[in-house]
């Protein structure tokens, strides 16, 4: 795209990423292997030193981070200090930076850093601008902030020349992440955080999400390449965002369906085989892999029989061990299902006919279900005090399929020879 | 649905048995033992539900055994279905895995859900447990506990093939409190334990990181405090350093400030020449040696140029050197030629006489001009050869032309000749008949077609003949097959012998006759009459198919022969047709062999007469065509005999014209042409040498005259006798040149001598110019030191060098000060303080400042040891690794523990819908289940008991008296009384819920007494009243006393070891 107004003649390059969460733990994994343990633990400041890298390889002009780059003194001192020797770097090249804090963040998060380098700063509160200038031209302007009830209204678009660039945390789906209302503020590029994926919300203007230059679990959006964004302003274009990886540990979903699998040998195998191909195709990273088992057909029963899930995992991470590689399996999920139509059983009039008619009651009748779960569920409440057992409506209906399937798993005998 | 008949394929005794039509409602199915009543039954269970894999328990073995076929095979068979929908098919065949075909009332093929959905969602084990069983299943109950019963009764039995639902509870609850328990170890506790130790230690790290913004202060508080004590004892050493220098430096500033005054008395001598002493001591013998050497060479110049004048040369020998110089070098030549002068004359001579010989063998008109201009070239001679060779070929070509001619004149006169002769001969035939010529081929071709057709003939009528003798048998055949549907008997044993031996013999005749496909037939047929008979013959049963396929197969057979004779009476038809057409062609009235053979000689007379002209016809044409081609080539022979001779001709006149442009005689011919040319040869070779004689002569004489001119004028120049020649001109010539030798000699000389004076000359200058120099320098060395002699110039040097000596000093002591105080304004306060010579006093500030110095430090390293604590201390914050590994370990931790707590909340809302769903069951089917049962109970026993009871879990009998009874205290009977009442409630139950299925029981009411059995009976004709029973029983009063109690109802017997009598009676 061609961006507005006068634009420097200069072609200059800046590197867009965002929340960076800088040793933030990983959520949602289990144990890994003393071997992987250093590199899981250090996985986000290696991807950050990886940006520092970047913006001084490609010769940035500036560098933004668009919120959300440390989690509070919560995650230790490390991050704080990395995050200045890096920004150190950066201004040592004479690449400028930019922090965008979130809504959430505070400058005083940052206790072990009395001062920025010169050539960082550090915008929270109100929307402020910050001029990029290089041999006394104007490159661009950076526009970045947050608070107050609409914080879009501080993003005004100045006459100076040069690209305008906002710095936003926002969240997708929240009051701020609206595209025709960043539109509206007239900037050549937004450059957004608050979403781990990656992704790229308009072309005109160009308005992209950086996504986290480093995993930290399996949720969907932490899953795959991670990386940073760079930006290339080639006269008066823009050119389209190019990612470029960062992650230092990946982390993997792989969906096996069971259904024509013939036994687990077979599956084992099949998830060797898989864990290979992404080995070869994600080389170089640390890759942290979790399996899905889902379909129905004869494995349905093996997978149910006790330690089958831990047998079949043990083996999967003894084999990923014997060939040395830096591959770890997290979890295998089991998601199967009887091959047994639902709609057959119903039918039957028996008791497991009655099971599913008093499990549809119940998911229609969620205010029933909870009282059922409460009763249920006091005792492992009583062991786990607080939210920590808090299951809302969607994740209490997942419980009760995952009930009904097991327990008629067990009543139809799936197991027994 | 209910069972409508059945055809059991194969199946253990059974193979073919087909029941059809049995009725809704009840019928018993009567036979002794080992009439297959329990594999009747088996054979619906398994029809319906699949042929047992042989995986099954003990018992169920015992009760589904596999009943494979006694003759070999895979069992199999159908069941017919009545539905309210329609008729249903339901097949199976083959093995464990073979599975059920279905045939929807539409005819269509159904699937397996459609069997489903007609059996009510009902299994196997359903089935067999509440619909389909035997005496011994009935009495299985009998082997439970009570809470089996129940367990039968109420959720295996209903829930069909599945694990019981209290089973899935028990396992449920190992499954939670392997997770979690109260009191004990589970896995939920153990994360929860290992989580709170992490959580109090990530704690004491995140207090130990708060901390660092203070420990950084303190750090830095302390860094100030070693800066400013290391500051104090700079400054104190700084001060003991200074005094110390001081005390040093002063024996160096006296010992300076004493050379400074020396230096201030000397006389003041500015400067002095570079090494004086030692230049005036060189210049003064080099001064003296200069002069003796211009002495010296003055004296040797004036001797060499006495001598050079001494020697005179002649310029007129230097003058005539160089012509003398080239008359000696020709002076060779010019001997050799006055002695070869008179050769060459003499060999002029003699060949001007050849060439005159030569000249007059030519003729008178020819002269030394004329020869040489004759062109006797190459390839003047080459045309005349060429002349020769075509006068030769022209020649040659007219008289073979000649010769040729004559060959073909005579040629042709032979052809005419042979001609004359042919015609003559075919003049002499007599003359044909056109018409007879024109009709001999048609006839011919006739009479051939006219035998074969008359022989065809007589085959056709054969085969017509024994077709219609085959068509008369297998009329009477098909009649008689038609004739014979009663049942077998000794009579159609007889009959079918009888027809096998007559399709045996129409099958030989056919094949004879060569109807390929009627024989066949007929083979067949009597095959199949072979079989019938004698299967009829040993009593075997089938007859009335095998009649009927007899009946078709003849059938099939006559009309195929009835085509093939039609056929035949078609081809006789044509055939005679053909006959009448040739036989009109030929004048025949009737076609005899006798007429036919006299009508074949004279068409062969005929055709001999009319090929003998023909041959005799095609010599003559042959002839004539061969004079034709004689004539043209006595034409050709006469034409080329004329273009010969023209050749011939044109050759001689072409030689003419050459001979008269070329000059040569005209009497010539070629060859004689190429004589003539041999001859002004020799002419031209006589030419030749006179001709070289006399330009030799001329170019001696010529040499000879200018040598001597030359020579002549030589001597002249060098004042010698001139008009000399021969052999005094040469020895006049050597004595010139010896002179001339001499001079050169002389001139050399001199000239070596000159070269020396000029030489001796410069050497002269030179030594006096170095005298002169040298004593320019000396001068020079005098003013520069300010002296006027060498004394006074000894004297000023020596004052000069002590100057500097003194200057020397002072600045080495200077820049020992510099090095030892520095430069700058300390330096500068340093001197000055120099100046001053106070040295006590600087001795005693430099003690005070290091007693300083010595307390200062001792505060500093206990401020640095202190700053070095705090530095380790913020270190270990900023390096601590503890946040993060212990959050990692917290983030593995809660997984894990997520993940349990999940498990187990699965574990529980499983267990919580399980008994919901177990309390919901029995509350609300229980109830109809068992008042079904208790009434039913109740009629079966007379009163005996006024029902069943489900308390507390447990199924008790109540008697007339309110007491209960557990089942296992009753009577074997009664139990079984009881058990069926059950399983009759269930039923009932099921129809409501799942669809209405047939009852079918094995004997079940062989232990019940009189009484009791006629009460059950009753109670079996009631309930079928809504759903169909079958009721197999081996006992006939069992069957009598269902008839009492239903009299409508179907009774099928059973025939033992599977007799084909299961009929309606």
């Amino acid at each position: 795209m061609t961006v507005k107004g006068t634009v420097s003649a200069m072609a200059f390059r800046f590197v867009h990423a965002a929340d960076l969460h800088l040793d933030t733990p990983f959520a949602r994994i289990g144990a890994v292997p003393p071997e992987l343990r250093e590199a899981v633990r250090d996985a986000s400041l290696a991807a950050f030193d990886g940006l520092v890298d970047l913006a001084i390889a490609r010769q940035a002009a500036f560098v933004v981070l668009a919120g959300h780059s440390y989690d509070g003194i919560a995650c230790g001192l490390r991050a704080q200090l990395r995050l200045r020797a890096g920004l150190e770097r950066l201004v040592a090249q004479g690449i400028r930076a930019v922090i965008a804090l979130a809504g959430d963040e505070r400058p005083s998060d940052w206790s072990a850093v009395p001062g920025w380098p010169d050539g960082v700063r550090v915008l929270g509160g109100g929307v402020r601008s910050v001029p990029i200038e290089r041999d006394g031209e104007r490159l661009a302007t950076l526009h970045g902030g947050s608070g107050g009830d609409d914080p879009l209204q501080g993003f005004r678009r100045e006459p100076a020349g040069g690209l305008h660039v906002g710095v936003l945390h926002c969240p997708p789906g929240g009051r701020l992440c609206v595209v025709d209302a960043l539109a509206a503020r007239g900037m050549d590029y937004w450059a957004l955080g608050g979403a781990h994926g990656r992704r790229v919300l308009s072309a005109a203007p160009w308005i992209a999400f950086a996504g986290t230059p480093q995993g930290r679990g399996f949720q969907e959006a932490e899953l795959g390449p991670k990386g940073a964004l760079v930006l290339s302003v080639d006269g008066r274009a823009l050119q389209p965002p190019e990612f470029v990886p960062l992650d230092r540990v990946r982390l993997l979903r792989l969906e096996a369906d069971v259904s024509d699998v013939p036994d687990l040998a077979a599956l084992s195998a099949g998830l060797i085989e898989r864990a290979e191909a992404a080995r070869l195709e994600h080389r170089g990273r640390v890759l942290l892999l979790r399996a899905t088992l889902t379909g129905t057909g004869p494995l349905h029963g093996e997978l149910l029989r006790p330690r089958a899930l831990d047998d079949l995992l043990r083996e999967l991470r003894g084999s990923a061990r014997a060939a040395g590689e830096p591959v770890w399996w997290d979890a295998v999920e089991d998601r199967t299902r009887s091959a047994r139509d639902p709609a057959e059983l119903a039918r039957r009039g028996d008791l497991t006919a009655e099971l599913i008619g008093l499990s549809r009651e119940l998911a229609a009748d969620p205010a029933r279900l909870r009282a059922m779960a409460d009763e249920r569920f006091a005792p492992l409440r009583r062991a786990i005090p607080g939210n920590a057992m808090a299951l809302d409506e969607a994740a209490l209906a997942e419980l009760l399929d995952d009930a009904t399937a097991l327990a008629i798993d067990l009543m139809e005998e799936m197991d027994r020879p | 649905m209910r069972i409508s008949g059945w055809d059991v394929d194969r199946f253990g005794i059974f193979q073919g048995y087909e029941v059809r039509g049995i009725p809704p409602g009840l019928t018993v199915f009567e036979g002794p033992n080992e009439a297959g009543k329990t594999t009747l039954l088996a054979f619906i269970r398994q029809i319906l539900f699949g042929f047992p894999d042989g995986r099954g328990g003990e018992r169920d073995r015992e009760r589904d055994r596999s009943y494979a076929p006694f003759d070999g095979g895979a069992p199999g068979g159908r069941l017919y279905v009545a539905s309210a929908d329609g008729d249903y098919v339901v097949e199976r065949a083959g093995g464990a895995r073979a599975r059920a075909v279905v045939t929807l009332p539409d005819g269509r093929r159904g699937a397996d859900e459609d069997l489903a959905r007609l059996l009510g969602g009902c299994d196997g084990r359903l089935f067999q447990t509440v619909f389909a069983f035997s005496l011994l299943e009935l009495q299985d109950f009998a082997t439970l506990d009570a809470d089996g019963v129940q367990d039968r009764i109420f959720s295996a039995g209903i829930t069909g093939a599945g694990r019981s639902a209290k089973e899935a509870l028990g396992a449920l609850g190992d499954r939670q409190a392997e997770l979690l328990r109260p009191r004990g170890d589970a896995r939920i506790t153990g994360l929860l334990a290992r989580l709170d130790d992490l959580d109090r230690r990530l704690a004491e790290a995140h207090r130990a990181a708060g901390s660092y913004v203070g420990l950084l202060a303190d750090e830095r508080a302390r860094a100030a405090e070693v800066q400013r004590l290391g500051d104090a004892v700079e400054e104190r050493r700084t001060l003991r350093a200074h005094c110390h220098r001081l005390v040093e430096l002063w024996p160096l500033w006296a010992r300076r400030r004493a050379t400074a005054d020396e230096l201030a008395a000397l006389e003041p001598v500015a400067s002095a020449p570079e090494r004086g002493v030692a230049r005036l001591a060189e210049l003064t013998p080099a001064l003296d040696a200069a002069a003796r050497q211009v002495t010296a060479v003055e004296r040797h110049l004036a001797d060499v140029a006495a001598r050079r004048d001494a020697h005179v040369p002649d310029d007129r020998l230097a003058g005539a050197a160089e012509a003398a110089g080239q008359l000696h070098e020709a002076l060779a030549l010019y001997r050799e030629r006055i002695v070869r002068l008179p050769e060459v004359d003499g060999r002029r001579r003699q060949a001007l006489g050849a060439l005159a010989d030569q000249l007059r063998d030519l003729g008178p008109a020819w002269d030394r001009a004329r020869l040489a201009a004759f062109d006797r070239s190459i390839p003047a001679r080459e045309e005349v050869r060429d002349f020769a060779d075509a006068l030769d070929a022209a020649r040659a070509g007219a008289e073979r032309a000649a010769t040729e001619a004559e060959r073909a004149g005579a040629e042709r006169a032979r052809r005419e000749d042979q001609r004359e002769l042919r015609a003559a001969e075919l003049s002499a035939l007599p003359a044909p008949v056109p018409e007879a010529e024109e009709d001999l081929p048609a006839r011919e071709a006739a009479l051939h077609r006219l035998r074969a057709a008359l022989a065809e003939r007589v085959g056709l009528a054969a085969r017509i003949e024994a077709g219609e003798e085959t068509l008369r048998q297998l009329e009477a055949l098909r009649d008689e097959a038609a004739a014979s549907s009663p049942p077998p008997s000794r009579r159609a044993v007889v009959v079918l012998g009888a027809l096998t031996a007559v399709l045996v013999v129409a099958a030989v005749v056919a094949a004879v006759l060569g109807m390929v496909g009627a024989s066949a037939g007929l083979g067949v047929a009597a095959l199949v009459a072979a079989g019938t008979t004698l299967w009829q013959w040993r009593g075997g049963g089938g007859y009335r198919r095998v009649a009927d396929r007899a009946r078709a197969r003849f059938a099939t057979e006559h009309d195929r022969a009835a085509a093939t004779l039609e056929s035949l009476y078609v081809t006789r038809t044509q055939l005679e047709a053909g006959i009448a057409d040739d036989a009109g062609l030929l004048g025949l009235v009737a076609p005899a062999d006798a007429a036919l053979e006299t009508l074949a000689g004279e068409l062969s007379v005929a055709r001999a007469g009319h090929d003998d002209r023909a041959g005799r016809e095609r010599a003559l044409a042959e002839a004539e065509e061969q004079l034709t081609e004689a004539s043209a080539a006595s034409d050709a022979a006469r034409d080329e005999v004329a273009r010969a001779g023209q050749d011939l001709a044109g050759c001689r006149a072409a030689w003419t014209a050459w001979q008269e442009q070329h000059g040569v005689p005209a009497e010539l011919t070629p060859r004689g042409a190429l004589d003539f040319f041999d001859t002004v040869r020799l002419g031209r070779e006589a030419l030749r040498a006179v001709e070289l004689a006399e330009q030799e002569l001329r170019g001696i004489g010529q040499f000879v005259l200018g040598f001597e001119e030359r020579a002549g004028q030589l001597l002249t120049d060098a004042g010698e006798p001139a008009d000399l020649r021969g052999l005094d001109l040469i020895t006049a010539l050597e004595r010139l040149r010896e002179r001339i030798e001499q001079d050169r000699t002389l001139r050399r000389d001199r000239a070596e001598l000159e070269e020396t004076v000029e030489r001796l000359r410069r050497e002269a200058g030179r030594a006096r110019a170095e005298h002169a120099e040298l004593a320019r320098q000396r001068d020079a060395l005098f003013a520069e030191a300010g002296a006027a002699d060498a004394e006074n110039f000894h004297r000023r040097l020596e004052v000069f060098a002590h100057r500097r000596e003194l200057e020397a000093s002072l600045r080495e002591a200077d820049r020992e000060l510099v090095a030892r105080v520095g430069d700058g304004p300390a330096a500068r306060a340093a001197l000055a303080d120099l100046a001053s010579g106070d040295v006590e006093r600087w001795q005693r500030a430099a003690d005070d400042a290091g007693r300083d110095v010595t307390t200062l430090s001792d505060e500093r390293d206990r401020a640095l040891t202190a700053r070095r604590d705090a530095e380790t201390a913020r270190r270990s914050v900023e390096e601590s690794l503890a946040i993060p590994e212990l959050s990692l370990e917290r983030a593995a931790i809660v997984d894990e523990l997520s993940e349990a707590a999940r498990r187990w909340l699965v574990a529980g809302l499983a267990e919580s819908v399980v008994r919901e769903t177990l309390a919901r069951f029995e509350r609300e089917r229980q109830p109809a289940v068992l008042a079904q049962a208790s009434r039913l109970f109740t009629d079966v026993t007379g009163g005996r008991y006024r029902g069943l009871l489900q308390r507390e879990g447990s199924l008790t009998v109540v008697d007339p008296a309110g007491g209960t009874r557990r089942p296992e205290a009753l009577s074997r009977g009664t139990a079984e009384q009881l058990y069926l009442c059950i399983r009759l409630g269930l039923a009932t139950e099921f129809a409501r819920r799942g669809g209405v299925l047939p009852l079918v029981m094995d004997d079940v009411l062989v232990n019940f007494d009189p009484e009791r059995a006629s009460a059950v009976a009753r109670a079996l004709a009631g309930f079928a009243e809504h759903q169909q029973v079958l009721l197999f029983t081996c006992h006939p009063e069992t069957a009598e006393l269902l008839r009492d109690a239903a009299p409508g109802c179907g009774v099928y017997r059973l025939a033992r070891q599977a007799e084909p009598s299961a009929a309606p009676v």
